[in-house]
């Protein structure tokens, strides 16, 4: 019950209560006031009629005294006139039936009004000649009552309407600040730091706003601090301190969270190129120089790898990885070889002609799922070699496998969509505390014609390639929404980053869900943060929809990108999915651990849960264990299993 | 009777208390304190001779006849600055001063004090010819047929109604009819605005 209602409630009921109130005693002193009335008038009859009657009567004549009597009986108002002699015997007796009268009769039971008798002597000169008796009948005074009572209350009925309108206006003004204080409250418990602009004229009312917006400003700034605390941390842990490109750890971070998920694996080149004599040259110039001239190197590196898709980091002291998505081995080679002769052209610039030594080494990936450790494994070989050749630039070609011939699959994918040969498959995410489930994340595997099933990895860069992600999307949700309407576990899907950027899609994800509210509030739907960070606007709107179509939603691969922690006072999801579990497993590094703390500290202050992704062993739940994770997801918990069960 | 009990007390000499005598002798004078006394003693020492009987009774009437219009006639404009106002039995002996409802009063309330039934006492309007204006005298009727005596301010002599060819009788009342009326319910109006007034007056006089 609100505040409003429960005044509204109280001060109508008090006015009731005053108006009955108020009915009651009209009605009381109405009626004391004609019982009076009747009681003169029965005395007044029995005055004048026993005088009349001590004027006329000198014999006791009966009949005279009767038609004495007549003309005041007929007149109707009394029940019963009646003449007695001295002795006591009566002489005349006139007497009126009692008559329905135009009242209820509860409501003569209610206000009784008594019958009043008089007394007077009749006296013939200084003879007693006995006494008359009247009686008044109440009928009139209860019709006049009880034409008052209907009067009365039809006025107090329209007083109480106007008065409970005036009373709806005066508590919609002065309540109005207080809804917004509600909605203000619930907007700071969800996170949204709001400030209350209106000025109530109640002193309390404008008290509480202030309170709530010193409230709201100090959370908010609290907030603010952590966040940036957390970023400082991730750029620490992340990102080399030289030259602001992603280290080994970032880079490696950002590798998993984008090639290690259920979107596609890595394809084309991951190269590391060595400047051999940085030492000799950091000797030469100094610190301060060699830095300068490191930062114009990997900036040249990196648009290398930008131009293929990919991005460059500093792997370790001299050392810097290139991923090269887009190229395969001839091309990857070429670009090397390039970019090989820009660094020597730099370092000639920088008069360092006798310390260009520069190699640049370059494996292939090979299977559908390379991990970073066999690529960077498979370039630290190539770089061994490319020690020994002239241009000093070598690229292990992977085995391409012999039977399939790639161009096949694109064909194979558009078919088994358009076919809806699509299973799903299900992994639960589990609470960290007591392993209970939290969710299930619905993946979704295509068969080929011949009943073969292919994971995400192998169709997924063709289906994104063919701008098919929307489709996919869609027969995804229509299947998952099929099969979830029974059960009642919290189910998560994946969505396209692409699909997101769609607004026919997302109309079309609406009005799916509207059709079931209470199917819709245990989904989840899942964008990777890199796609969030690509159209953050497209993003938030796809979370703003799904929110009001009852569902929710959520980041996956999360904690990567160098804002990522605004997204989460942005878009404010559900859930997070971190990427880095695998690395804090790999790679012990203070600085990781401190910024997934960071992570998970602030995201716990804005009720976000952080969960963690491809926790694969009992070491890798300890390490997130101790960080402070919600909840985890991946071969600990059990690989995906065909959804729905049974 | 329960009911009448009360309303006995109301107008006796006896339920005038000090605290009364010491207000109307503020109000009227000094000299009330000794009538009011004398009033009472005088009360007193007749209750010891009860006179029931019709005969013993005339000899009453005469007795309390003359006693009371030993109070002075005054017109009640003057005295009370009233068109018409009926004093108490207290209030006329306080002040010294009665017109002829309040002689009657006195009378009426006196006789009841000392145990005359008031079936047989009877306020009646009479004109007085020879006066040619409204008058009240006390009538008392020893059965409901007899012929009334009348108790006059105006004489001393209590006399037959057969020798009282100067009044004509009009209405008569006394509060018997009252009880009748109120069987049942107490603090009714009564039939008479001054009797009403009168009663109202008794009542304070009698919590006095």
């Amino acid at each position: 019950m609100t505040v409003g209602r429960l005044l509204a409630a109280a001060i109508s009921a008090l006015f009731l209560v005053a108006l009955v109130g108020v009915e009651a005693i009209h009605l009381r002193s109405a009626q004391r006031h004609l019982q009076q009335q009747l009681e003169s008038l029965a005395q007044d009859a029995a005055t004048s009629l026993g005088l009349s009657l001590g004027v006329l009567l000198r014999g006791g004549d009966p009949a005279l005294a009767e038609t004495v009597i007549n003309p005041a009986f007929d007149r109707g108002h009394y029940e019963r006139i009646e003449y007695l002699s001295a002795g006591g015997e009566r002489i005349v007796s006139r007497h009126l039936p009692a008559r329905e009268g135009a009242y209820p009769a509860w409501f003569a039971r209610a206000f009784r009004l008594h019958a009043p008798t008089a007394e007077s002597f009749v006296s013939a000169g200084w003879q007693q000649a006995g006494r008359v008796r009247v009686t008044v009948h109440p009928r009139f005074a209860y019709e006049q009552l009880w034409g008052t009572a209907r009067d009365t209350v039809i006025l107090l009925v329209l007083i109480y309407a106007a008065a409970l309108l005036v009373l709806q206006l005066v508590l919609r003004s002065v309540l109005r600040p207080l809804m917004a204080v509600e909605r203000a409250a619930q907007a700071i418990s969800a996170r949204r730091f709001v400030t209350l602009r209106l000025r109530p004229r109640t002193r309390e009312l404008a008290r509480v706003v202030d309170a709530m917006n010193s409230l709201s400003r100090r959370v908010r700034e609290a907030l603010d601090a952590e966040v940036r605390r957390a970023e400082r941390l991730q750029i620490a842990a992340y990102h080399d301190a030289v030259t602001g490109l992603p280290n080994a750890l970032g880079f490696s971070a950002r590798f998993e969270a984008r090639y290690e998920g259920e979107e596609a694996g890595f394809g084309g080149v991951l190269a590391l190129v060595d400047l051999v004599d940085l030492g000799t040259i950091n000797r030469e110039l100094g610190q301060e120089r060699c830095d300068e001239l490191l930062r114009t190197l990997l900036h040249e590196m990196d648009g290398t790898a930008v131009q293929a898709g990919g991005s460059a980091a500093r792997w370790a002291g001299a050392v810097t990885v290139l991923a090269l998505p887009q190229l395969d081995a001839r091309a990857a080679r070429e670009a090397l070889i390039a970019l090989r002769a820009r660094v020597q052209a730099l370092l000639g610039e920088a008069g360092l002609r006798e310390y260009d030594r520069v190699y640049c080494g370059g494996a292939e990936a090979a299977g559908e799922r390379p991990s970073l450790q066999s690529l960077v494994h498979g370039a630290q070989d190539a770089l061994h070699r490319a020690r020994e050749t002239a241009e000093g630039v070598t690229v292990l070609e992977a085995e391409r496998a012999r039977d399939a011939a790639p161009d096949d699959r694109p064909e194979i994918v558009r078919a088994a969509l358009a076919a809806r040969r699509l299973r799903l498959v299900g992994q639960t995410a589990f609470r960290m505390a007591d392993h209970r489930p939290l969710h299930t994340e619905v993946l979704a595997r295509l068969e080929d014609a011949a009943g073969q099933e292919m994971d995400a990895a192998r169709f997924m860069p063709f289906v994104i390639a063919q701008g098919l992600a929307e489709e996919l999307d869609r027969a995804v949700i229509d299947k998952v929404l099929r099969a979830a309407s029974r059960g009642s576990e919290r189910i998560s899907i994946n969505i396209s980053a692409r699909s997101v950027e769609v607004p026919a899609f997302v109309d079309w994800l609406v009005r799916r869900l509207a059709q079931n509210r209470a199917l819709a509030a245990r989904l989840v739907f899942e964008i990777p943060e890199h796609g969030v960070v690509r159209n953050v606007a497209a993003a938030t709107d796809f979370a703003q929809a799904v929110a009001r179509a009852g569902a929710a939603f959520a980041i996956d691969h999360f904690g990567v990108h160098r804002d990522c922690l605004a997204l989460l006072r942005r878009l404010h999801p559900a859930y997070v999915k971190f990427a880095g579990a695998k690395v804090l497993r790999i790679i012990s590094d203070a600085g990781a651990h401190y910024f997934a703390e960071s992570l998970v500290r602030t995201a716990r202050q804005l009720d976000i849960p952080v969960y963690a992704h491809h926790v694969e062993d009992e070491a890798t739940f300890q390490a997130i264990a101790s960080i402070g994770f919600s909840g985890y997801q991946g071969k600990l918990g059990g690989a995906p299993t065909p959804w729905p069960v049974g | 009777m329960a009911i009448g009990q009360p309303r006995v007390e109301r107008g006796y000499s006896t339920s005038v208390s000090p605290r009364l005598i010491e207000i109307y002798s503020r109000r009227f004078g000094p000299e009330a304190r000794a009538r009011l006394a004398a009033w009472k003693r005088d009360a007193a020492e007749r209750k010891r001779s009860p006179a029931h009987e019709a005969a013993l009774e005339r000899a009453l009437l005469s007795d309390v006849n003359r006693l009371l219009n030993r109070v002075q006639f005054v017109d009640d404009a003057v005295h009370w600055r009233e068109e018409d106002y009926w004093a108490t039995p207290a209030e006329s002996i306080g002040s010294h001063g009665a017109d002829c409802e309040d002689f009657s009063i006195a009378k009426y309330f006196l006789l009841k004090e000392l145990g005359v039934p008031i079936a047989r006492l009877r306020l009646t309007y009479v004109k007085s010819l020879r006066l040619n204006q409204a008058h009240m005298v006390l009538a008392y009727y020893a059965h409901p047929d007899a012929e009334p005596l009348v108790l006059d301010n105006l004489e001393d002599t209590v006399r037959p109604a057969s020798q009282r060819r100067d009044l004509v009788p009009v209405y008569s009342f006394n509060d018997e009819e009252v009880w009748v009326e109120l069987r049942g319910r107490a603090g009714s109006p009564q039939q008479l605005r001054n009797w009403r007034a009168l009663t109202e007056r008794l009542d304070w006089e009698r919590r006095t």
